[in-house]
């Protein structure tokens, strides 16, 4: 990728246009294409985190900014922001330098008058193509002046920094017509800003149109690691960069567009300017007809990373190798993981004498089933160099943010460490925490903090050992869509998947849809190719055997209204209103030990006011074995995209089936009962029922007392009575 | 037919209870649970629990009983498939097996427990036959080897007044210490005397020198300090005439002065003592399984059956249970009354009380070693189980020891000897602790109240769990030790020298304690795991406190104990008048009375006391303190017609122990535990402020 970005740059003035914009606008925009643009990067979004800020004794911490590969950088400013009372416990004065050169140094006493707030305006020429922001604290003198300051702050003074925000200014820079680099100009992953993408699609938009959409959408999505959004343009092109998604000249004419006779034959990519807005770009998605421009679709999918020029067109058909169940690229599997290839070939080593964290990212199944263990074991095998100065280094292991255990400080080590099954989750942060104790002794700063005589390995042939795990999941889990796009997403491809959309979808919905998509894709390492994208009303008996995704406004599509008792949420009187669902029965309630409406009431009483976006899901009316997500929102503006679904709920409970999204904040509730789906055996899949229905099992419980009690009256009655007349015999 | 037809029907209503019950059960027992499940699963059923708890019928305990044990057995199981720690770490490992064993043998004791205590029996006496010539012949047996005359006295004087035909008892002194006055003193009262010059082999070697020179059909063994009550034959008798096949009826010991516990701790008779849960409880439960076990006195036993095996048996050092476990093998029957018919001296000092133990849990492991009850022929099951259950229970020293040290191991160095969440841990482990509490406590709770078992096998492991591995591994070490008996303490004092064990593992856990607390506060990582280790030191810490306060010996002036006695009585004056008067309590050494119309006695007066409904033997005594109506005497120089009687007011009544535990209030375990905490206390206060203490030499 970083290469990629490298060429990029070579090739900003190689302008050749082989795709002309008709539209006379063109030119009138070039004024804007040099409008600078403005960020603001949060210091944690570039690796000065809190988690890193608590544990550090280091004295300078340092993060690296630069511009968008496509613009050069005008201005640059920080600020931060301190907590002045601990501040003046802890340091003396913060300096701040930008590429070696002190920008301003801050004593700690001096923050009290501002509130803690620091504004530091970097000079222009002190910036770089790349740059090196460094805060070096200096902590206060121990006790008396003749003591040498310490080497070390003290593990937590950089919390004394509550936050930094770096103030990025950068001019555009003009970018040829060339597909090799893509995903410029829609974005640059490299480049720490949220991510926009913009589509275009023709009024009122066919269902192939739709799925090849959807393709491109993953397609984008796997070309960055941050969550992408995405904006709609139905029938019109925005002043930005966009997709456009055409199946046919019409299509093509209806945008005003048009390309040379050729150039895209029957199915092929082009990236031409935008005619509406100089300076911007729009990448042409084009098949002559519904089957020409899903080939287009997946030939983006299959060449990405090898298109060059301004167009490219596929003729003989695309056939991507299938996938099956559970075969999903990102998704790690089998009996026994490779610590390497979970790692996926990071290195597996730190070095230097200070607290560090070394994260091992992974992604598993999210329906892993191990029960009735509870846990997954990791077989670790590790070595450190001891260096003098730093001793050995303290270890521990966490999952998730979840401790798990300590490792013991040997030079070579073995462990077996438990990982529970509970904090578990679809994607994983396995992380390595390597810490010091502060030597008693005077050393050197340098050697002591920057020791590279102190380091830590993981071996790769350490192994994370899943045994004889199953796919099985209590279903409907609203979590488990939320972050892992399941149980669409058990299928790379999402073969077994139906979108349903209203007969004419509006540009949120649509955006919507994308967001889905590239949501799905980030999950699996794999962009849809086999789902199926369905307009207006549907007969049911054709969803046998899916998984339903329904995308609609409140009232917008007909199966809402048709299967209006079996969901969580209906419309009444145009208004949303929370429901139990018919299929939630009393009994199935009772025993998992939902005794009250408690959370019918909540979701009522959060339903009321302003506008609301909701998820719900439930097992699907027509296939029970199936399940049916519908994301909807009580008027336009309020249904949600992927990106708004994750973070924190509040309610949230082992398993959900109701989100509501409202007023940014948001609120899952348990309104159904669940089912098992999976792949075990009906004997394993009665006992976790029960294991989910803790008021059947004390119920059990009882019953099997009551029972032996029975049994032993009986014989102990009987056993006494011979006892006592055993004197006759 | 019908009879074979409802026997079919019986044991398929049999089967299919036990198939339900089982499956039923491996559902309960291994279906995991979430956090918040699992506690909310404990509550409800401690709350059912609760609630059966306020009905007092038998099939409500049995319905506890399965309760409790399926919650124990389902802990277990989470412990077995959930806990167990990683095995990279060798000592990691080594000590969360050690944990493990500990928890299995505390679930199987649990177990046991229950088996033995579901149906107690309820033995009657059965009455003698009117024709006396159907009597059989008994010889009373009173071995002794060092222990003084005036210990021994007073049993020899009571079995010479049971009530049997004077032509068919006889009274043995088996002396194994060789002592003239023992001899001068059964030619006085006028019965037989054995010694032995060799005394191999101890109590058992005694009798089967006595044995072989006696010829009544039934023995009757009693301790030297053992004084029994005139009717103690004939309660017993009954049983064993009506069955040829019943080897022994073994009756209670019951002691009528306080053991260390309840003299140093100020129970005595206001809560059961350490023996009552055996011999009013355990004892009727083994009866039931015809397991009850011969315990060294107390019993009438079948002389055939003896012979049968060989006499007592002399291999290890608790040859009465090792004896009845042979008759049981060779197919005899036992039984249990539960009569109080002797009156015995508990042990005086906890040093002596421990000694009595370590023979105890000696014997026991040695029977377990060398006639082990699972192997070998001639016993069923039910037999088995609970020979070793009183077998096992002897092991609980080294159990007890890893649950008082295993919280250190993390605390102290970061072991981690159970895996898994802790908090999980506890949603498992309390129910499976509170639903045995609260089914012990009933169960129980008459006999022994809640907690105390922890405070009884605290105190004594340190002491015990030498002699019973010792025995384990070499079964034949060993001699017997005597229990001293009719001994004083002179001065309160904190025995230090019986007590460093205890305030070792006090201070150990309560520096485990002050680190949990500390990284608690100071919320380090693993802090929900540091403060659930501290809240175990908290409570061994308390149990230790409870035994370090048993420790501090209190003041006992008198070597034998005056007994609650009303009796009418008359006092003659020197003048020749006489007035009545009523015992309050009697010994042989003095009494007190009240004499409503008695003139005033000045100290040193001489009269004599007798009882109006006897052989109007007048007792000489001299006024030690007249005040009011309460009147103090002591008797000096007493003839042996005049102790036999005393002997006989006090010891030979049929009812002299039956109304001993009256009165006494239920078993609440939270004012027990209350109540614990507050001896701890005291405990660990005074092992604090008596660093050099007085002891005085044995």
């Amino acid at each position: 990728m970083m290469k990629r970005m490298g060429l990029t740059l070579s090739f900003l003035l190689l302008a050749s246009a082989t795709v002309v914009a008709q539209e006379p606008a063109a030119a009138s925009g070039s004024e804007s294409a040099a409008r600078p643009q403005s960020f603001r990067i949060d210091l944690a979004d570039l690796g000065l985190t809190r988690e890193l800020s608590q544990r550090s004794d280091r004295t300078q911490q340092q993060v690296s900014f630069r511009a968008r590969a496509d613009h050069v950088l005008s201005a640059a400013a920080l600020e931060l922001s301190f907590d002045a009372a601990r501040a003046a416990t802890v340091f003396e004065r913060v300096d701040v330098l930008l590429n070696g050169e002190v920008v301003q140094s801050i004593p700690a006493a001096s923050l009290r008058d501002k509130a803690g707030q620091r504004h530091i305006q970097f000079e222009p020429t002190l910036l770089a193509s790349q740059n090196a922001l460094e805060l070096r604290m200096q902590p206060l003198k121990a006790g008396v002046s003749t003591q040498p300051a310490s080497c070390n702050v003290s593990p937590g003074a950089w919390t004394a920094l509550r936050s930094g925000t770096l103030l990025l200014q950068s001019l555009p820079l003009p970018l040829p017509n060339d597909l090799a680099q893509l995903p410029l100009p829609f974005f640059d992953d490299s480049f720490e800003h949220a991510q926009q993408v913009a589509f275009v699609l023709p009024r009122s938009p066919s269902e192939a149109q739709l799925k090849a959409a959807g393709s491109v959408a993953g397609w984008f999505a796997l070309q960055g690691r941050r969550r992408l959004t995405f904006t709609s343009h139905i029938g019109e092109l925005p002043h930005a960069d966009a997709v456009v998604i055409l199946d046919g000249p019409q299509a093509l004419a209806s945008l005003g567009l048009s390309v040379q006779d050729g150039l895209l034959g029957s199915a092929g990519l082009a990236l031409i300017d935008n005619p509406r807005s100089a300076g911007r770009k729009l990448l042409l998605v084009y098949g002559a007809d519904a089957a020409l421009l899903q080939r287009a679709a997946l030939g983006l999918l299959r060449d990405g990373y090898n298109l060059k020029g301004a167009a490219v067109s596929f003729q003989p058909n695309i056939a991507l190798q299938p996938l099956a169940a559970f075969e999903v690229p990102r998704w790690a599997s089998g009996a026994s993981i490779s610590l390497g290839a979970l790692a996926d070939g990071q290195p597996l080593k730190v070095s230097g004498g200070h607290a560090q964290t070394l994260k091992v990212p992974f992604r598993l199944s999210p329906d892993l089933f191990v029960w009735p263990r509870d846990y997954v074991t990791l077989e670790l095998a590790y070595e450190q160099g001891i260096s003098k100065v730093r001793g050995p280094a303290r270890l521990h292991v966490a999952l998730n943010d979840k401790p798990i255990g300590p490792l013991s400080s040997q030079r070579r080590g073995r462990s077996q460490l438990r990982l529970p099954r509970s904090a578990l989750r679809g994607y994983n942060e396995l992380l390595f925490q390597i810490s010091y104790d502060t030597p008693a002794s005077a050393v050197t700063c340098g050697a002591q903090d920057n020791d590279e005589n102190a380091w830590v390995s993981f071996k790769p042939d350490s192994r994370l050992k899943l045994g004889d795990a199953h796919h099985y999941a209590l279903l409907p889990d609203l979590q488990l869509f939320i972050y892992d796009g399941f149980p669409f997403t058990a299928q790379g491809d999402l073969r077994d998947t139906s979108v349903l959309l209203p007969a004419q979808p509006s540009a949120r919905e649509l955006s919507s849809m994308l967001s889905l998509f590239a949501h799905f894709a980030a999950v699996t390492g794999y962009a849809a190719t086999r789902v199926e994208v369905k307009l207006g009303a549907v007969e049911p008996r054709t969803l046998q055997g899916r998984d339903v995704l329904l995308i609609a406004e409140a009232e917008r599509h007909p199966l809402l209204e048709r299967y209006r008792a079996e969901l969580p949420l209906a419309l009444a009187d145009s208004e949303l209103v929370a429901q139990r669902p018919a299929r939630s029965h009393f009994l199935k309630r009772i025993v998992t030990g939902q005794f009250n409406d408690s959370e019918l009431e909540r979701a009522r009483g959060t339903l009321e006011g302003s506008a609301v976006g909701a998820v719900f899901a439930l097992p699907a009316p027509w296939d029970a074995q199936r399940s049916w997500v519908v994301v909807t929102g009580s008027d336009s503006a309020s249904l949600p995209e992927a990106t708004a679904l994750q973070g924190f709920a509040r309610g949230q409970r082992p398993r959900n089936d109701l989100l509501l999204l409202q007023a940014g904040q948001r609120y899952l509730f348990e309104l159904g009962t669940q089912d098992g789906r999976g792949q075990v055996d009906d004997l394993l899949a009665l006992r976790f029922w029960l294991s989910h229905a803790w008021v059947a099992l004390a119920a059990l419980t009882l019953l099997a007392a009551i029972v032996w009690a029975v049994f032993a009256r009986g014989q102990l009655a009987a056993l006494a009575r011979r006892r006592l007349d055993e004197a006759n015999s | 037919m019908s009879t074979h037809f409802s026997a079919l029907v019986r044991a398929a209503k049999a089967f299919g209870l036990v198939l339900c019950g089982g499956l039923l059960s491996l559902a309960v027992i291994t279906t995991p649970l979430p956090l918040k499940a699992q506690a909310l699963l404990g509550a409800v059923l401690y709350v059912v629990a609760l609630v059966l708890n306020r009905f007092s019928q038998r099939s409500v305990t049995l319905v506890m009983m399965s309760l409790s044990l399926l919650i124990s057995t389902r802990y277990m199981y989470f412990r077995l498939s959930t806990t167990l720690p990683n095995f990279v770490f060798a000592l990691d490992a080594v000590l969360g097996l050690v944990l493990l064993a500990a928890e299995l043998y505390a679930f199987m004791m649990l177990f046991l427990g229950y088996f033995q205590g579901a149906w107690p029996l309820e033995r009657k006496p059965i009455s003698m036959p009117e024709d006396l010539a159907r009597w059989p012949s008994v010889d009373v047996f009173i071995p002794t080897y060092n222990e003084p005359l005036s210990v021994v006295a007073p049993t020899v004087l009571a079995a010479r007044a049971i009530d049997w035909p004077h032509d068919r008892l006889k009274v043995y002194i088996l002396d194994d210490g060789c002592r003239p006055e023992f001899g001068a003193f059964a030619a006085e009262v006028g019965v037989e005397y054995f010694e032995r010059v060799e005394s191999d082999h101890a109590k058992a070697g005694n009798i089967n020198k006595a044995l072989g020179k006696t010829h009544g059909e039934y023995v009757l063994i009693l301790d030297c300090d053992h004084v029994p009550t005139r009717s103690i034959l004939q309660i017993a008798m009954g049983w064993l005439l009506r069955d040829s096949k019943l080897a022994l009826i073994q009756t209670p010991h019951h002691f009528y002065s306080p053991d260390p516990f309840e003299r140093n701790l100020q129970t005595f008779r206001t809560q059961p003592n350490e023996g009552e849960l055996f011999y009013r409880l355990i004892q009727r439960g083994n009866d039931l399984w015809n397991a009850t076990f011969f315990c060294g006195s107390c019993a009438v036993i079948r002389r055939t059956a003896l012979d049968a095996v060989g006499g007592v048996a002399v291999e290890t050092v608790t040859e009465d249970a090792h004896t009845a476990l042979r008759m049981q093998r060779q197919g005899y029957r036992t039984a249990y009354i539960d009569v109080p018919q002797i009156g015995g001296l508990a042990t005086e000092s906890l040093s002596a009380h421990v000694g009595q133990r370590q023979r105890w849990a000696r014997g026991m492991a040695q029977i377990f070693r060398i006639d082990n009850p699972f192997l070998g022929r001639g016993l069923s099951l039910a037999q088995r189980l609970c020979y070793a259950a009183s077998m096992l229970h002897f092991f609980h020293a080294l159990p007890r020891l890893v649950f008082l040290l295993a919280p250190l191991s993390y605390l102290f160095f970061g072991l981690q000897i159970l895996q898994g969440s802790p908090m999980l841990v506890l949603a498992y482990s309390l129910p499976h602790l509170m639903h045995a509490s609260m089914t012990n406590s009933r169960v129980q709770g008459k006999y022994r109240y809640s907690f105390w078992s922890e405070v009884y096998e605290t105190s004594l492991a340190p002491f015990i769990v030498l002699p019973t591995t010792v025995a384990l591994f070499a079964p034949r070490r060993g001699k017997f030790n005597v229990t001293a008996k009719g001994g004083r303490v002179g001065r309160t004092y904190f025995d230090r020298g019986i007590a460093w064990p205890h305030i070792l593992l006090a201070a150990l856990n309560l520096a485990g304690l002050l680190v949990g607390l500390r990284r608690f506060y100071l919320g380090l990582e693993f802090a929900d795991v540091a403060i659930l280790n501290a809240g175990w030191c908290g409570y061994n810490l308390l149990m230790l406190g409870a035994a370090l306060s048993v420790a501090r010996e209190t003041q006992q002036r008198r070597a034998v104990p005056r007994l609650p006695v009303k009796l009418s009585a008359a006092l003659m004056l020197p003048s020749g008048h006489t007035r009545a008067a009523q015992t309050q309590d009697l010994a042989l050494s003095g009494a007190r009375l009240l004499a409503p119309n008695l003139p005033a006695q000045a100290v040193g007066n001489k009269l004599s006391l007798c009882w109006v409904d006897a052989d109007r033997l007048a007792i000489p005594a001299v006024v030690v303190r007249h005040e009011g109506d309460d009147l103090h005497l002591r008797f000096d120089d007493l003839t042996v017609d005049a102790r036999a009687a005393l002997v006989e007011r006090m010891f030979s009544r049929a009812d002299t122990w039956t109304s001993w535990h009256e009165g006494r209030r239920l078993d609440r375990p939270i004012i027990e535990i209350a109540r614990i905490f507050l001896h701890g206390l005291r405990g660990l206060g005074q092992a604090a402020r008596t660093p050099f203490s007085w002891r005085p030499r044995a």
